[in-house]
């Protein structure tokens, strides 16, 4: 699937996070987010929204260039650092929804890095359930105004536009009364509320957001009104495959660490890795890795080729990112007591995957997603 | 604990705990993950002012002569507040056992009283940078000097070191000797070439005081050391199992918790227009989670009373694996499912879920790792089995060609 060029971006990508994202990974963890100069950083180099065509500031590179830079910031620890969320699970919102007005005073602006992105559909009452959302958006005069609250949005306390999914219809059933709306963080009315303290990304901000009587322009709608559900369904499928690639890298990063860790440390005289039960544990854990690769490679191809591959990328999103977990608790438990320690990079690993499972759709409801395709649901 | 299992003097006993539970503040459990506070004593402290410590020892010492069996009572209570506090409970259960078990009566009152008045903190330290799981492999060395030890080396990851008054300490006496009989046990207190410093950086476990050691030449009164000159051994075979106990009951408070906040939670949040424990990928994994919890107490209590009862060691030491082992996955695994039925919100300092998380991930791997767990519990189950503990009947011959011996063929 990879070609040459590919192996070439890959090479300089690495080169990119080694100087300018890897020695600064404990600040911002530190610190609870990633500066904006890192984000220019990576739109200055060409590292943000590659996929774009070139009239809006992209390189209209493949899908592959976008799995690479999710995959090397995921192998890098740094996870957190949610370009993937900017470049491939925002802006393709924009790109495919938007009118020429929107591309053309956005997109350069996202790839350049000046426009960071977020999307908020989750409410501290809806999750799971999309359908159920409260947040509501209606046109007076020329402008929406919206009221409600979003809650667990990534990038959220830096993001300069949102697309915030609103109920614009209340007398339909709810899936057909909800609109996608770009709000830019100038609106009056939209305030961040806090950021939110997490088991893991520390360095991501994930934020409440808060809309009172805050007014956008009536043109900042996403595509056609009352159209959101059925956005987010399709746009979701991107989402999925993007997660189940970073926990997929994730794992890949974790086993080799360990690998070497449990050929290096010795016990009763003897390397680790060498007592059959570890030797084992490496060896499911291997396979696994490999297992899900395969998969998730197969998966690529096909939603390269625009094919619906909305069950196999539940299938990828719930089991890869439950491997990932599984590869992560073995492999503390590998460490001994220094998996216990910070210092040690597999223990933010750790706690970096353990929201894998939970968001992008937790891995119920990718299953529920599976069960419809079978008859079940 | 099973409230119907309890005698009326573990009834009022657990209600005493009950009672130091809900003493607590807050602000310490917050305190001490943030690393505000990076050791809990004053909570020590009201644990002995309250009688609570080191329940099983002698009543002339300050104990209670209680047994096993009521004293995980108390430490599956107190476990609800995850490792670091319950940590800080039972330590002068752990180091009380060796003074106990082996101190002679100067020592007894010297060490033990204090430290189950709550006067005195305690730890142990066995880990060294170099390996936990291979304890023989010891390399802190313990010199004879006339009437004195000069201990060197470094020991690692010793919960309660930041503060400890005293230490537990296994150091290598006789280096010639083959591993298991040239080690010592001492006390060795705090002084001038006793270096502790505390880590930082840990998972969880926060706040408990969990330190490294670094012995410089450090002198010890010979009268320090415990049990008999390279004896170490048998301290250390009889210290897994209050190690072990007390880890294995703690982990049912953590996991109970858990499953507590998650069974709330999961009958007032709705999705898809119900609760969501309507869902049986939300109520089965409740159901999973209980179920394990009530087999590992289970586990725990029969490992209890086979110490208590003073059953063959070999089979105290197998029951205390497994509970260890067994007591701890599960509740790993409950408070995992517990985050998973919370959602977003679970992986969010808004709910205590994710520091139970945190904290249970050390579970697994302190007092032994689980692998070491297992290497124990196969070779005392095969001493058992080989050494002719079979069922009443020959299970073997219940077979329709079981009588063919030529079809049994092991080589
Ligand atoms: C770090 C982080 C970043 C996030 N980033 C974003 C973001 O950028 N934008 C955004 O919009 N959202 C974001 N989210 C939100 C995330 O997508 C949601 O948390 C997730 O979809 C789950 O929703 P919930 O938390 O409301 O859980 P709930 O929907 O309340 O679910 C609770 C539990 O019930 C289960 N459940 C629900 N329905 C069913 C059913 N029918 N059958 C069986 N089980 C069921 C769930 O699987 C879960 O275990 C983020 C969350 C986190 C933690
Ligand atoms: C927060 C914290 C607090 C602690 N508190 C204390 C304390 O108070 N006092 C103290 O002395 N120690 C303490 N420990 C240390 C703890 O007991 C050790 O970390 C543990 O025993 C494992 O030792 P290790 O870390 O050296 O791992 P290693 O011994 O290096 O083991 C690494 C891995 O190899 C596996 N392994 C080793 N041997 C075998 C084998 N034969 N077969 C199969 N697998 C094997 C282990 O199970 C583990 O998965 C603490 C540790 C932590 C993290």
């Amino acid at each position: 699937m990879y070609k040459e060029e590919h192996n070439i971006f890959r090479e300089a990508f690495r080169k990119f996070l080694a100087t300018h994202v890897i020695p600064h990974i404990d600040e911002w963890e530190e610190k609870g987010e990633v500066p904006r100069d890192a984000w220019m950083k990576m739109g200055q180099a060409g590292f943000l929204c590659p996929w774009l065509p070139e009239k809006y500031g992209g390189s209209e590179a493949d899908f592959l260039y976008s799995v690479i830079i999710a995959e090397e910031l995921a192998k890098s620890g740094a996870v957190s650092f949610m370009v993937p969320l900017h470049s491939d699970i925002v802006a393709p919102y924009i790109f495919r929804l938007g009118t020429e007005r929107q591309k053309v005073a956005w997109l350069p602006r996202c790839a350049r890095g000046e426009i960071i992105l977020a999307i908020a559909m989750t409410e501290p009452g809806a999750g799971s359930d999309l359908a159920a959302i409260r947040t509501t958006a209606t046109l007076q005069g020329n402008k929406w105004i919206i009221n409600g609250q979003k809650t667990f949005i990534s990038n959220g306390a830096t993001a300069d536009l949102i697309v915030v999914a609103c109920k614009t219809d209340k007398s339909v059933p709810a899936h057909k009364g909800i609109s996608l709306i770009c709000v830019e963080s100038n609106s009056p009315g939209f305030r961040r509320g806090k950021k939110l303290k997490k088991m893991g990304l520390h360095a991501q901000d994930t934020a409440e957001l808060f809309f009172e009587d805050c007014r956008v322009p009536e043109e900042n709608i996403l595509g056609e009104p009352n159209k959101g559900f059925y956005y987010m369904m399709e746009h979701l499928q991107q989402e999925r495959i993007i997660a189940a690639v970073t926990a997929q890298a994730m794992a890949e990063r974790m086993f080799e660490i360990t690998l070497n860790y449990c050929k290096e440390r010795a016990a009763f005289g003897q390397m680790i890795g060498k007592f059959q039960h570890n030797t084992f544990k490496l060896v499911d854990m291997a396979t696994e890795i490999e297992l899900g690769k395969t998969f998730l490679e197969k998966l690529v191809r096909k939603h390269m080729e625009g094919k619906d591959v909305a069950v196999e990328a539940s299938m990828a999103k719930s089991w890869i990112c439950e491997m990932a977990n599984r590869v992560a608790y073995r492999c503390v438990q590998l460490h001994g007591g220094y998996g216990y320690m910070e210092e040690y990079p597999i223990c933010r690993f750790y706690r970096d995957v353990r929201v894998f499972p939970i968001f992008a759709g937790t891995t119920e409801i990718m299953k529920l997603i599976i069960a419809k395709h079978l008859g079940l649901a | 604990m099973f409230e119907f299992m309890l005698n009326e003097n573990q009834k009022f006993l657990l209600k005493e705990v009950q009672d130091f539970v809900k003493w607590v503040p807050k602000s310490l459990v917050l305190d001490m993950d943030s690393e505000h506070v990076t050791y809990p004593r004053q909570f020590v402290e009201e644990a002995g002012a309250r009688n609570l410590l080191g329940l099983r020892f002698p009543k002339k010492y300050g104990g209670r002569e209680l047994k096993w069996e009521d004293e995980i009572i108390a430490i599956e209570e107190i476990g609800i507040f995850g490792t670091a506090l319950a940590c800080a409970y039972v330590m002068p259960s752990i180091v009380g056992e060796a003074i106990n078990v082996f101190g002679t009566e100067e020592q007894k009152e010297k060490w033990l009283v204090p430290l189950i008045k709550g006067e005195k903190i305690a730890a142990e330290a066995l880990t060294e940078p170099r390996g936990g799981s291979d304890f023989f492999g010891t390399t802190t060395s313990a010199r004879k000097e006339g009437n004195e030890y000069v201990l060197r080396g470094q020991k690692r990851f010793v919960v309660g070191a930041a503060e400890a008054d005293f230490f537990l300490v296994y150091a290598r006496t006789d280096p010639k000797a083959p591993p298991h009989k040239g080690i010592s046990a001492f006390i060795v207190e705090r002084g001038p070439n006793v270096e502790v410093e505390y880590l930082y950086g840990l998972l969880g476990t926060r706040g408990g005081g969990t330190g490294r050691l670094v012995f410089k030449d450090a002198r010890v009164p010979a009268e320090n050391l415990i049990g008999k000159e390279n004896g170490a051994a048998e301290v250390f075979y009889q210290m897994m199992i209050p190690e072990r106990l007390t880890s294995a009951a703690g982990a049912i408070g953590m996991g109970k918790a858990a499953l507590e906040i998650a069974a709330k939670y999961s009958d007032r949040r709705k999705a898809f227009g119900e609760k969501i424990r309507r869902f049986q990928g939300v109520n089965f994994k409740v159901a999973d989670s209980i179920t394990l919890l009530d087999a590992a107490r289970g586990l725990v209590y029969a490992a209890a009373r086979s110490v208590d009862s003073s059953d063959e060691p070999s089979r105290s030491r197998r029951l205390v694996s497994e509970a260890k082992k067994f007591a701890t996955d599960a509740a790993w695994e409950v408070i995992n499912h517990s985050m998973q039925i919370l959602g977003g919100i679970g992986y969010t300092n808004i709910f205590p879920i994710e520091r139970l998380l945190r904290d249970a991930r050390l579970i697994m791997i302190w007092t032994g790792t689980n692998e070491i767990m297992n290497l124990i519990i196969q070779h005392e189950f095969y001493k058992e089995i080989l050494g002719g503990a079979l069922s009443a009947r020959d299970v073997e011959a219940d077979a329709p060609e079981a009588d063919k011996s030529d079809e049994k063929v092991y080589e």
